[in-house]
């Protein structure tokens, strides 16, 4: 698509890689990739549409992402309204497996499981090979952990929100958040921070 | 006895709802007997902060 030069007082290549963004952060919420390219294109158009609302607060970018995330989230609501999300399919029971082997029978973790310090936050937040891991960690979480994960976190809907755009129960949908988090827990571990030093 | 296996899923509960004041409270005993715990929730916590980056990287200028 293209625009007209002097829009929001960017030139094309800056659009087009605002564009990029945001099918590339589209395309991880929805886990469909034509899906995202609509999704963008509709917030492309609104965005154009809306130009004259734009007061020049926030940056070009975070302004045309608010849009961007609403047109998900309707995307979502649309798309997802069938989807049972209750069912533990086996990647989930693996991965509650994996979790429930981190612990004794009495509830207290294992010797060798121990969680580790994983060192100081800022640190490794402002390393880009960080966040190549966090994407990679994140896209590999199954399909409807990752769908409620990211509309609680990513998306950054209140939990009930989240509940009720997916149809799950408040009590599953918490169950589902702690897997997630487990999950990705486990992947940095795995990804990033390694075996660790324990006291 | 609050095991360290409920405990995990209080930090996690506690993200997405206050937690009652019962809850709260073995939360805070466990977490100040058990450093594994306080481990785990300070890992909690960076994964929190790590989402929230997240969003702002994505939707702000390089």
């Amino acid at each position: 698509m293209t625009v007209a030069g002097g829009t929001f007082g960017l030139d094309n290549a800056l659009l087009l890689d605002i564009r990029r963004d945001m099918v590339r952060f589209a395309a991880l919420q929805l886990k469909d990739d034509q899906l995202a390219e609509d999704v963008v294109q509709d917030t492309m158009i609104a965005a154009l549409q809306g130009q004259d609302g734009f007061g020049g607060k926030s940056s070009v970018k975070t302004w045309v992402f608010a849009i961007l995330r609403n047109k998900i989230i309707d995307a979502i609501r649309v798309r997802l309204r069938s989807v049972n999300f209750s069912a533990l399919g086996s990647e989930e029971q693996s991965m509650d497996e994996t979790f429930d082997s981190l612990f004794e029978a009495n509830g207290h973790w294992q010797s060798a499981q121990r969680p580790t310090p994983w060192g100081d936050p800022e640190e490794t937040l402002q390393q880009e090979q960080f966040w190549t891991v966090f994407e990679v960690c994140l896209t590999h979480l199954p399909e409807n952990t990752a769908r409620v994960f990211m509309m609680r976190e990513i998306l950054e809907l209140d939990t009930s929100e989240v509940c009720a755009t997916l149809n799950i129960s408040v009590s599953n949908c918490n169950v589902i958040l702690h897997r997630a988090r487990n999950g990705l827990r486990q992947c940095l571990q795995t990804g990033w921070f390694g075996a660790g030093e324990r006291a | 006895m609050t095991s360290c296996k409920e405990v995990t899923r209080l930090l996690s509960l506690k993200n997405d709802r206050p937690l009652s004041f019962t809850e709260a409270m073995r939360l805070k005993l466990h977490l100040a007997l058990c450093e594994d715990c306080t481990a785990y929730s300070k890992q909690m916590d960076f994964i929190e902060r790590a989402c929230k980056q997240f969003v702002q990287r994505s939707s702000s200028d390089r």
